[in-house]
């Protein structure tokens, strides 16, 4: 059961990693050629339907990279059972409400 | 036995019974940065906040963006990104099962450590120094 879960976490940490790996060597890019872009032209390219999908996924794949990860280290050094779950509670509510608020904010832009 | 306590029973990874060499530095690094970019992308959905509130929120971006200190902490995050991003496709290449060879292992290090700084100084430079 458990080392089940463990292969699937191990799957999505790699299939995000390629993702976020993709993503932002476009996103880097993007930022040498639009070095010198004002704040309104910025708003401007992230209206744009693509780049707004594009952006969405990359922020979904990054918070749950970031919290896999996280949850890995946790586990690894937070050795008191009751202490570990409030602390991965914490961390999953974290991730999930700056990835939800990503979204909307991206969205309401 | 059941009287020791088990939260208090030593439990691997040992950090600190560790030899360091360059595979476990940077194995340590990986997970050290990894926490730093997970910082970072709650600061940037935070910059996007600022963003979408139009002018106060920009003039903030601004002030903060402007301070040395946060100069620093964005250097740390552009190598963080380049370093965990060239580590984690070592990993990846590791998980295909190649590169075991202990040269290999190490030569990947040099080149993954050298790499990242050349491009975080060179992404630095260019892009978020002057902006």
């Amino acid at each position: 059961m458990s080392s089940e879960k463990g292969s699937t976490a191990w799957k999505h940490q790699r299939l995000t990693a390629v993702i976020l790996m993709l993503s932002l060597l476009f996103f880097t890019s993007a930022f040498f050629v639009h070095n010198q872009a004002s704040y309104p032209e910025i708003i401007a390219w992230l209206r744009h339907p693509g780049i707004a999908a594009l952006f969405i996924t990359t922020l979904g794949a990054l918070f749950y990279h970031s919290f896999l990860g996280i949850k890995m280290i946790i586990e690894d050094y937070v050795h008191l059972k009751s202490l570990r779950q409030v602390v991965l509670f914490i961390s999953f509510i974290f991730h999930l409400f700056f990835a939800i608020l990503g979204v909307i904010l991206l969205i309401l832009i | 036995m059941h009287s020791l306590d088990k939260s208090k029973r030593p439990l691997s990874p040992h950090l600190q019974v560790y030899q360091p060499q360059l595979t476990s530095i940077l194995s340590i690094l990986h997970r050290m940065t990894g926490i730093a970019l997970s910082i970072g992308a709650f600061a940037f959905v935070l910059w996007l906040h600022c963003i979408a509130k139009g002018e106060p929120g920009q003039a903030l971006i601004e002030t903060i963006s402007s301070h040395f200190l946060f100069k620093m902490i964005l250097f740390f995050w552009t190598f963080s990104l380049f370093f965990h991003l060239l580590n984690g496709i070592r990993h990846l290449y590791w998980d295909m099962g190649k590169g075991f060879e202990l040269k290999a292992v190490y030569l990947s290090g040099y080149v993954v450590v050298i790499l990242s700084i050349v491009f975080s100084i060179l992404f630095y430079g260019e892009v978020l120094w002057r902006s």
